[in-house]
């Protein structure tokens, strides 16, 4: 009797160093909040990106926008432009910036072009070099209302982007009178880092409180309810400990791991509880506890298998974090059960001497319900199956047919959200801060060959006709903009018939002090800006013989942008691939996959089109998410048929246990479609849940079943109590994860929500209608589980 | 014995420091800038631009660079790559004002150039039109100090009375050359660290000591510039007339 004493002892004090070990890591944890962390590193998207940004450097880029209720070209505004410009240029991580307020303008002077301060005070003169070349200005630097005007800033590769951000939002909090953003994905993926912490620890607390509630209602008892909330604190705290220990990032999908075992470990403890409750007459609890964890280690430890296979089946997934959510999860349900098990009894050794009091009002009420139901059944129960497998037939293919992918890091946050509004609002006013990177290598041809161009501007042309495309950032304008201020005017072409000079200082025949020329001091040149707004194409209009010298010609004049193109061309004399940048209003994956299919059918076969960017990353994740998805749905139906096979030895009975998962499926896809709720990261990890969850109403009832001692009234006043027990706690758990403030979470929870409510309503009513309709269907081989 | 030996150390030590009287910050500035100083110069330049990647692409150029006074004049032409063989620029700086031109040997023709800032990039290098004028300052442009020394070295930090482009460069002088072994460029504020400019390699053109190899390397981007002078001749007598819009177009 003492010896046992000092074992449940230990064994607490054992699990609360543990806890307190957990707890202590969760300083070190590390977030990463990108849907880098998500997709492989070794997918075709993120070699792309890594291959432009070796040759283009970083594709990150932050937007600063800045919005007057009046006007941004007023003196008053672009010298707080012209500051905040300056301020973040001397930033460590910018490469590159670009507003009106630094911006060199190209226009021509009576002798040729003059590089002019686009801003130097005189405003006048703005508005006319805006006018000049309004394609390039407008829409990207200063908004058609003249409201909204746009710093543009590339950043270097390996920027530390939350130092940066932190900083350039120190320098915009200083700015008065104006509505100042920053945009980008570099914005959202740290709005993210920063916010899932904060969630964590927003969301324990509220799935705590709400469980904590359940089990009071269940149990009515405050001792109770404590002792049962103390393994599911410890399961989550090792969790979080495990994480620390093991250096596991901490993304989107493994915060849900603590919370996850909050809910999923309730149920085990409710179970020992309940049974404890039925047989407990009062004082030394030991041998009932003994009898009660006796007969509890079988349903729950195979209802820990079930639903820890259902984690499992993420091992299936592409996707890191998903595998890495997996195991942790599975471990975690291992450790929820051995604790319930184990350190709950423990506890109630310590804890209990009385017995509780009995609720025989409530039984008699239930009792009553559960005969009216059992007779509907017995009544109309071929009608329920048959509405059943119709419901199943039609609604489970039609929904999954209309799911939506999407993992548009921005649609994580609510469309209230000011970075959403933000977004939003520049996307109407400017191009759009979204964008897919196009790096174009013409194999065969010269890049800045004429027809090259002419094929890449068409391309351009194309894709700019679709609604989503703001705009799209070339270097086509640059050279017909240099034509146009450089090249000759229609009466200047003359074919020169001299021989060309060339030039070599260090020739024998070029002697220095022998200079035969004369001095011509009247020597004039041509007025700039006399040449056509195109890309030179025709060689007799140059007066030039082929492509190739009209490409010398394009190069003549790209010298002259210095290394100020960098981020289109690799070379500004010679270069083998340009980069074009469409950006785009909105984020939708329908979209993207459209341009992205759409995109290399515009150029040569043999030319190498590669598309990158922030945008082709959340796409490919996409398709990823899809793939995920469906191989865990696939990999969790079988490990769970599986599991069932070698619990009840009967194929029959572990197709029919999947039928409360088939229904929390259908119920989840049929929510997700009417509520265009979109597949992403997060709700692609339900179905595998489902499925580990819903088997266990199924095994509960299929177990009861097969005890042909007992009759229907009787399993349904005890299993069925259990599972909507069961249910009810863990629909409310996840309820919490509305709390979110990231969408896909807050999905999750309402998704879970349904599918426990479909899953145990099925399981409650399909199983025993086909028990009382069709009981040679439900005839187990073992005569007792 | 070794009694001697100190005593001879300890005069030639004494003596070092009470007869060599040490060189002012301005002192040595003002010999960086002779040492490199020429009424005219010839030279003959292979450019090697460094991608961060490690991708080299190379230039070839020519200069002919003739001063006189503070008015200077020089011309540079493009040997390569062939899309850009023959393009021609020149600059003149006449009291200060700068004009620049450019021949685009594919229209045969001249077109005046006007940039309003020198710190713009020189032919897609890491080097500005200022930095190819020169790295260093002149005493009575920028204030020096003499912030370190060793056996080899001299360390001199210039604040540009003028602040355009930098804010201050730290420029490491070699004592025996006189030639800037490194030379940091930092920004505006003084503070950030903008570019590195290393000489690889010295050479001599007669008795003058040239840096034949420097390396120019912008700190955020890890972009790098290398320059090779192949040949150069200096201090030759060169005609105005080579620094003619004529000359420029049509090279008689």
């Amino acid at each position: 009797m003492e010896k046992k004493r000092v074992g449940d002892y230990i064994i607490i004090g054992l699990s609360l160093a543990l806890c307190i070990i957990g707890l202590m890591g969760i300083p070190k944890l590390h977030v990463d909040s990108s849907t880098d962390a998500f997709i492989p590193l070794d997918a075709p998207v993120v070699k792309t990106n890594e291959e432009i940004e070796d040759i283009f450097g970083s594709l990150d880029a932050l937007v600063v926008s800045l919005k007057s209720s009046t006007t941004m070209l007023d003196d008053e505004h672009l010298k707080i432009l012209g500051t905040v410009t300056e301020k973040i240029e001397k930033l460590d991580g910018v490469k590159q910036i670009s507003s009106l307020a630094n911006m060199q303008h190209l226009e021509p002077s009576s002798e040729g072009v003059e590089a002019v301060t686009m801003y130097d005070g005189d405003l006048d003169a703005l508005r006319e070099r805006i006018d000049s070349w309004p394609s390039f200005y407008r829409g990207t630097f200063i908004s058609e209302d003249e409201q909204t005007a746009a710093i543009l800033v590339q950043l270097t590769l390996g920027a530390d982007d939350p130092t940066l951000l932190a900083n350039i939002r120190a320098i915009l909090a200083e700015v008065d009178g104006l509505e100042t953003s920053v945009l980008g994905l570099p914005v959202v993926t740290e709005e993210i880092r920063l916010s899932l912490l904060n969630d964590l620890a927003i969301l324990i607390p509220i799935v705590a409180a709400l469980l904590i509630i359940i089990l009071y209602l269940f149990l009515r008892s405050v001792k109770a309810t404590i002792l049962s909330f103390v393994p599911l604190l410890f399961s989550s705290s090792l969790a979080l400990g495990i994480m620390a220990a093991f250096n596991i990032t901490v993304t989107m999908a493994t915060m849900l791991v603590p919370v996850l075992l909050l809910i999923v470990g309730s149920a085990y403890t409710i179970h020992i509880f309940s049974h404890f409750f039925e047989e407990y007459e009062g004082g030394d609890p030991g041998p009932v506890l003994s009898m009660v964890v006796k007969r509890n280690v079988y349903p729950i430890a195979a209802a820990a298998a079930t639903t820890a296979s259902g984690f499992l089946a993420q091992l299936s997934s592409p996707l890191g974090p998903f595998r890495t959510f997996g195991v942790l999860s599975f471990f975690g349900v291992v450790i929820c059960a051995t604790s319930s098990l184990v350190l709950l009894p423990a506890l109630i050794r310590v804890m209990y001497k009385n017995p509780p009091k009995r609720r025989e009002k409530e039984e008699r009420n239930s009792s009553r319900i559960i005969g009216k139901a059992i007779d509907f059944l017995t009544r109309h129960g071929k009608l329920v199956l048959l509405f059943a497998l119709l419901f199943l037939v039609i609604v489970l293919p039609l929904s999954y047919s209309k799911l939506e992918n999407g993992t548009n890091m921005l649609s994580f946050f609510r469309s209230s959200s000011p970075m959403v509004q933000q977004t939003k609002q520049y996307s109407k006013d400017m191009q759009g801060s979204f964008s897919l990177s196009v790096m174009v290598t013409p194999k065969g041809a010269m890049t800045l060959a004429p027809s090259t161009l002419t094929t890449l501007e068409k391309a351009i042309d194309t894709i700019s006709e679709d609604a989503y495309v703001g705009g799209i950032q070339s270097i086509i304008p640059f050279i017909k903009r240099m034509n146009q201020l450089l090249g000759p005017s229609e009466d200047m072409i003359t074919e020169v018939a001299e021989e060309e000079v060339f030039f070599d200082f260090f020739s024998m025949d070029m002697g220095f002090d022998d200079f035969d020329g004369s001095y011509d001091d009247e020597w004039t040149t041509d007025a700039g800006g006399q040449g056509l707004y195109e890309i030179p194409s025709d060689p007799a209009r140059y007066g030039l013989s082929s492509e190739e010298d009209l490409a010398g010609l394009i190069a003549q004049y790209l010298l002259l942008y210095s290394s100020s193109l960098d981020t289109f061309i690799n070379d500004p004399l010679e270069p083998d691939s340009t980069l074009f940048t469409v950006l785009l209003k909105e984020s939708d994956e329908k979209e993207l996959a459209h341009l992205t299919a759409l995109i290399p059918t515009l150029f040569p076969d043999e030319w190498e089109i590669k598309i990158g960017g922030g945008e082709a990353v959340s796409l490919a994740l996409t398709e990823l998410v899809t793939k995920s998805q469906i191989i865990s749905i696939f990999s969790s139906f079988i490990a769970v048929w599986l599991l069932v096979l070698l619990t009840f030895r009967s194929p029959k009975l572990a197709t029919l246990s999947l039928i409360p998962c088939l229904f929390a499926l259908a119920a989840v896809f049929l929510t997700m479609a009417i509520f265009s709720i979109k597949l992403d990261i997060i709700t692609s990890l339900l179905a595998a849940l489902c499925i580990g969850v819903g088997v266990d109403y199924a095994i509960h009832l299929l177990a009861a079943f097969g005890r042909e001692d007992k009759d229907m009234p009787y399993i349904l006043h005890t299993t069925g109590k259990a599972i909507l027990a069961n249910a009810a706690s863990v629909a409310l758990g996840f309820a919490g994860l509305l709390f979110s403030r990231f969408t896909p979470i807050a999905n999750l929870g309402l998704l879970f929500c349904i599918a426990m409510v479909a899953a145990s309503f099925s399981a409650l009513t399909v199983l025993p209608a086909l028990k009382i309709h069709y009981p040679a269907l439900i005839q187990p081989r073992r005569k007792k589980s | 014995m070794k009694r001697t030996l100190f005593t001879v150390a300890l005069i030639a030590l004494v003596s070092t420091t009470l007869f060599a009287a040490p060189l002012t910050a301005n002192e040595i500035m003002t010999k960086v800038l002779d040492t490199q100083k020429a009424d005219s110069a010839a030279m003959d330049l292979k450019l090697t631009l460094i991608e961060t990647n490690g991708t080299q692409r190379e230039r070839r150029i020519q200069t002919l660079t003739k001063s006189v006074g503070d008015d200077t004049s020089s011309i540079t032409v493009f040997l390569s790559p062939e899309s850009v063989r023959n393009t021609r620029f020149l600059t003149k700086e006449t009291n200060g004002q700068s004009e620049q031109y450019i021949y685009l040997p594919a229209l045969k023709r001249v077109k005046r150039i006007a940039a309003s800032e020198e710190g713009g990039s020189f032919m897609g290098s890491d080097f500005s039109y200022a930095d190819m004028a020169s790295t260093t300052y002149d005493t009575d442009e920028a204030v020096h100090t003499l912030i370190a020394e060793d056996g080899d070295t001299y360390t001199v930090q210039s604040v540009p009375n003028k602040k355009n482009v930098y804010g201050k460069n730290v420029v490491v002088v070699d004592k025996t050359t006189f030639l800037p072994l490194r030379v940091e460029f930092y920004d505006l504020d003084g503070k950030t660290l903008l570019k590195t400019l290393v000489t690889e390699q010295q050479d001599y053109v007669g008795d003058r000591p040239i840096t034949k190899v420097i390396v120019m390397t912008t700190v955020a981007s890890g972009h790098a510039t290398r320059i090779e002078i192949l040949q150069a001749r200096y201090d030759m007598p060169i005609s105005d007339n080579y620094f003619t819009l004529k000359y420029l177009e049509t090279g008689r």
